[in-house]
């Protein structure tokens, strides 16, 4: 049944330089405003609805908690933030670390928080889905 | 000893261990701490190895069964949550991989299933998760979707092909 299996083929080659060409594609063709001029923007969503805005130019090194659920824990220093405490069994959005850039993201499925970075120059991926 | 009249244990048997297998590799590969940059949840699929040989010399009844018995070991231990995610991905990948043979019998290579089989699991894993946050993740790291599938289902290949000598040694005649 699967004695002559081959384990690649030419068209394998094919295959790998399309999925690289649009994988790289659409990430130049997403705009990454890497820029530090821009202002950036930490958005905390808890259940899909907004809870959070921080300016991260501007804020102060501080520790918070989130207010919806008070173990969910955030740490902003020097304009990055990042989860420091949640209740959560795998911990990936502590171990996700601190996110700077426009569009990083850390989120805690378990919990429904989302943590992201977002500039107002980030137009073509939609912010938010009004159910 | 008749070894056909104790096929059917021995099929039950031996998909027992390639599943304890890919648990095995499923734990090892949750202990890689992520990088911040990648997608939320996104692992190697390494457990993908035992579930391909499982596909090709074994049966795809018993391949959906690791795959299914797999996820339900992670609901166990890791929560509903990375247990779904687990879940479709799993068969997201285990789908695709089932349809290719279908199609194309004989002429798809391991490396080609095994691509496949990688971009599906993280299209499957990052839809679910889109789906639970009700936030558009998909559009935003397709790209990372497509390479890192593409590198996971090559590196999964190549090892499949180095191990391919350990687990032919129990064979089914």
């Amino acid at each position: 049944m699967n004695k002559n299996r081959k384990f690649y083929k030419r068209v394998d080659i094919i295959l790998i330089a399309l999925v690289l060409s649009i994988g790289f594609g659409i990430s130049l063709l997403q705009n990454d405003t890497d820029s530090t001029d821009n202002e950036r923007y930490a958005y905390i969503y808890y259940e899909n609805i907004l809870v959070t805005q921080i300016d991260l130019k501007t804020a102060e090194n501080k520790t918070f908690e989130l207010k919806e659920d008070p173990e969910i824990i955030f740490q902003i220093k020097d304009g990055a933030i990042a989860f420091i405490s949640s209740p959560c069994h795998d911990k990936i959005c502590i171990k996700s670390g601190y996110i700077f850039h426009d569009g990083e993201t850390a989120v805690c499925l378990p919990e429904k928080t989302v943590l992201t970075i977002k500039s107002s120059a980030k137009t073509d991926v939609p912010d938010v889905i009004v159910r | 000893m008749n070894l056909k009249n104790n096929k059917r244990a021995y099929v039950i048997a031996y998909t027992g261990i390639l599943l304890s297998l890919a648990i095995v590799l499923n734990i090892f590969e949750s202990m890689i701490p992520p990088i911040a940059f990648l997608p939320p949840g996104i692992k190697l699929g390494l457990s993908n190895i035992v579930t391909m040989y499982c596909l090709f010399f074994i049966g795809k009844s018993s391949a959906i069964a690791i795959t299914l018995l797999k996820s339900t070991f992670v609901l166990i231990t890791r929560g509903y949550i990375a247990g779904l995610l687990s879940m479709t991905g799993g068969l997201c990948a285990i789908g695709i991989m089932i349809l290719l043979i279908v199609v194309f019998k004989n002429k798809s290579s391991y490396l080609l299933l095994s691509i496949f089989g990688g971009i599906f699991h993280n299209i499957g894993q990052i839809s679910m998760a889109s789906l639970i946050l009700e936030t558009p993740l998909l559009i935003y790291y397709l790209p990372f979707i497509l390479i890192g599938g593409l590198i996971a289902g090559t590196l999964t290949s190549v090892l499949l092909r180095i191990l391919m000598p350990a687990l032919n040694k129990i064979q089914i005649r």
